[in-house]
């Protein structure tokens, strides 16, 4: 049960969930957090994650950054739990990962660095997982040959 | 096997819900809690390897408020994953038994679980007269609090009326009613409060004392750093109009209608320490501010006992030195120190490990 299945629709018109604030300085100190964190990926330190919500940005801050940052070769979407969306920005091995949550409302916003953002990757346990389940196909094909 | 026997990974997997999603959890959990998204894949594999935790939930003199905003965490999905986490073993407005049947569940969860469980507790406790003025199944709320807490693991004491004794303790309180930190006293105790509390900090609390096998970091009154350690104000998007000295001098002036500073029409947010200002309400929809209403301060204590809702803090009532002080203290550096103390808290959860 999703609240897609209760027969009740919010008509929300979506620039009133905006909120109306100016920009802040917050941007350009997140841009220089971000210089940082490229430079040491690229000499081969560890992913980095940079956490929006909790930063005090306003949704004016947020196009602004967006819109700095660009867009890039990769973008993709990912159905667990609700959806999740990625896209490459303009730099390469910067990553733009937003996760919504079953009613497409965003849950948490996050910039990457790194080669491949971390929720892409299949976990160990669920490639053993598929090991196990995939020889059923075998009896499956037999079945439609019959 | 019992429930009790698979560690949370295993039981996902029965259920096929894939270590992607519980990643995606994970990644909220931690983004409301400031802990550093770095920390995520080893939050979650530590989370995969712990049992379901016994929670019993007692409410005593309340209005029901706190578990209607609690069952409303993150929607749908991502909730329902909190409740694999858990075995809520006791909660008068969510179980079946009813009656005899369910003080015996209480009971038998208690012996099962002794010195392991976690009480949550909604409501104040009434200690005047022995506490007569709230009783259940024939005990008040005093003797009942005593015998759970004797074998808790922890308690977290949800909403301003557990936290503080809340609107059951306005003046002139006639219960003599109080918070849990006030009789309890030799167990460890987590304040969660707000008129309602934000359902995100209950799914980071349990989450967090799951992973890490302990409750958060806490301040002064008890409240987890991670969702408390900041005011209202110190992250408030309408921050740049009160540093630039504009002001909403009434709810329909151009003030207001151009979404400046609510702070001379009441707003609590300077000396307010609560975490609506990011999370926000409704599943990140808007909150007070955004709607143009000042913050009432619901989770400091006694706030309903300091005049009125739409005086400014420079009127005095709210321990007036303080108030004045924090609002008229370093304007331009407030955006900077947020993010100096978020990188703080940070720090302080993953060991001064930079992320």
């Amino acid at each position: 049960m999703s609240l897609q299945d209760i027969p009740v629709h919010i008509d929300l018109d979506p620039a009133l969930t905006k909120d109306d604030g100016v920009n802040t300085a917050m941007v350009m100190a997140l841009l220089q957090e971000i210089s940082t964190h490229l430079r040491s990926v690229a000499e081969g330190g560890e992913r980095q994650v940079v956490e929006l919500g909790n930063l005090p940005l306003s949704d004016a801050d947020i196009e602004l950054l967006d819109s700095k940052l660009g867009r890039g070769e990769v973008s993709a979407t990912i159905t667990a739990s609700g959806p999740s969306e990625i896209h490459e920005t303009a730099f390469p091995g910067l990553w733009w990962v937003k996760y919504f949550n079953d009613a497409e409302s965003l849950v948490s916003q996050q910039l990457e660095i790194g080669p491949v953002p971390m929720i892409l990757e299949a976990h160990p346990v669920d490639i053993e997982d598929s090991a196990e389940r995939f020889p059923d196909l075998f009896g499956s094909l037999e079945t439609t040959q019959q | 096997m019992k429930d009790q026997d698979l560690t949370l990974g295993e039981e996902l997997r029965r259920q096929g819900i894939s270590r992607r999603s519980f990643l995606k959890f994970c990644a909220a959990v931690a983004s409301s809690m400031a802990i550093p998204a770095s920390m995520v894949p080893a939050m979650a594999e530590s989370l995969a390897q712990a049992r379901r935790q016994s929670v019993i939930w007692m409410s005593y003199q309340e209005c029901t408020a706190c578990i209607e905003s609690l069952t409303r965490s993150y929607t749908p999905t991502l909730e329902s994953m909190l409740f694999n986490f858990i075995s809520l073993d006791y909660q008068h407005a969510l179980q079946a038994a009813a009656g005899r049947q369910a003080e015996e569940a209480l009971h038998q969860a208690m012996e099962d679980n002794w010195g392991e469980y976690l009480v949550i507790v909604d409501g104040s406790i009434p200690v005047k007269d022995n506490g007569v003025y709230s009783t259940v199944d024939g005990h008040t709320n005093l003797e009942s609090i005593k015998e759970v807490a004797e074998g808790a693991a922890a308690i977290i004491a949800i909403g301003t009326c557990a936290s503080f004794g809340g609107v059951g303790a306005a003046q002139p309180n006639p219960t003599g009613a109080v918070g849990v930190d006030e009789i309890i006293t030799d167990k460890p105790i987590l304040n969660v409060p707000g008129c309602p509390p934000m359902p995100e900090v209950m799914t980071g609390v349990l989450t967090s004392f799951l992973s890490f096998g302990r409750l958060p970091d806490v301040d002064s009154k008890k409240r987890p750093l991670a969702f408390f350690g900041e005011t209202i104000h110190d992250r408030c998007y309408r921050r740049p109009y009160y540093d630039q000295g504009k002001y909403a001098k009434s709810f329909d002036d151009e003030g207001a209608r151009n979404g400046w500073c609510l702070y001379e029409l009441g707003c609590k947010g300077p000396i307010t320490h609560n975490a609506c200002a990011t999370l926000k309400w409704n599943q990140g929809t808007s909150w007070p501010v955004q709607s143009g209403h000042g913050c009432i301060g619901c989770s400091e204590p006694d706030f309903w006992d300091k005049d009125s809702f739409y005086k400014p803090l420079s009127a005095g009532q709210w321990g007036s030195a303080e108030g004045i002080a924090i609002a008229a203290a370093a304007g331009a550096a407030a955006g900077v120190a947020a993010a100096v103390v978020s990188r703080k808290n940070q720090d302080k959860l993953s060991g001064g490990k930079k992320s």
